[in-house]
């Protein structure tokens, strides 16, 4: 069913402001991860990873949920659909692995934060999940650079679902218009 | 925000694109690479947990 275009674009605004702004939480998250592993400074790395836990849990995980939700009820309300075009699939497709690898990662993530809040960590201290962490940080900021840039080139490719759907809808005009004509003549 | 055009002159399904068959390649070894770092044991998650550090301090 395709929405009203003021409800079209409360949804395109809502998208983009959870997208957008996701994109923004991670880049906030990446820049603590770098300060964590390379600060020398104690109290600098145990705020930057309690910090981490609070951006996480109440920025980016709300945040990318939304994304997802409103992303999916947004393509499914326009002709742009959620399978009829590459794009969106891809779009869609990394959208959901993101989530996913994000929810597995906030258990280290709470680890993290609970060391550095009982005990001042060492920069040998869980150095390769900070590393590792920062590292997937990096790697969702260019995930969300390439959905980005998907939503604005919008590269063409029709899925063969999504070319069968216009098929139906060409034949459907088609015979609407056959049986108008026919009714102008008789 | 501009709609999709109709592909109505052809008559068979179109060919799946170049951009989409390249990074669904890059994908596919993206996806290998993890899964072969993490059967080999060396997932960084695995290592380094607040348990195995209070075990060291022991």
């Amino acid at each position: 069913m395709i929405m009203a275009p003021r409800l079209r674009k409360i949804m395109l605004t809502a998208h983009i402001t959870t997208s957008v702004g996701w994109l923004g939480a991670v880049a906030a998250f990446l820049a603590l991860a770098l300060a964590g592993i390379m600060s020398q400074d104690g109290q600098q790395v145990q705020a930057a990873y309690l910090s981490m836990e609070l951006i996480a849990s109440f920025m980016i995980v709300p945040l990318c949920l939304a994304t997802l939700i409103i992303g999916i009820v947004q393509s499914l309300g326009t002709p742009w659909g959620l399978f009829r075009h590459y794009w969106v699939v891809a779009k869609l497709f990394i959208t959901v692995v993101s989530t996913i690898l994000l929810l597995v990662h906030l258990r280290p993530i709470h680890d993290l934060a609970e060391a550095a809040g009982a005990l001042p960590l060492s920069s040998a201290d869980f150095r390769q999940m900070r590393v590792q962490l920062a590292f997937d940080a990096g790697a969702a900021v260019l995930a969300l650079l390439v959905t980005t840039a998907l939503s604005v080139y919008k590269p063409r490719g029709v899925t063969p679902y999504g070319w069968r759907k216009q098929q139906e809808q060409r034949r459907e005009s088609l015979a609407g218009e056959t049986t108008s004509r026919n009714k102008a003549e008789a | 925000m501009a709609y999709p055009s109709e592909d109505s002159a052809q008559t068979s399904a179109p060919a799946m694109p170049r951009w989409v068959k390249i990074s669904g390649s890059v994908v596919i070894v993206l996806i290998l690479l993890v899964v072969i770092l993490h059967l080999s044991g060396n997932s960084p998650m695995h290592h380094g947990s607040p348990t195995e550090r209070q075990e060291q301090q022991q």
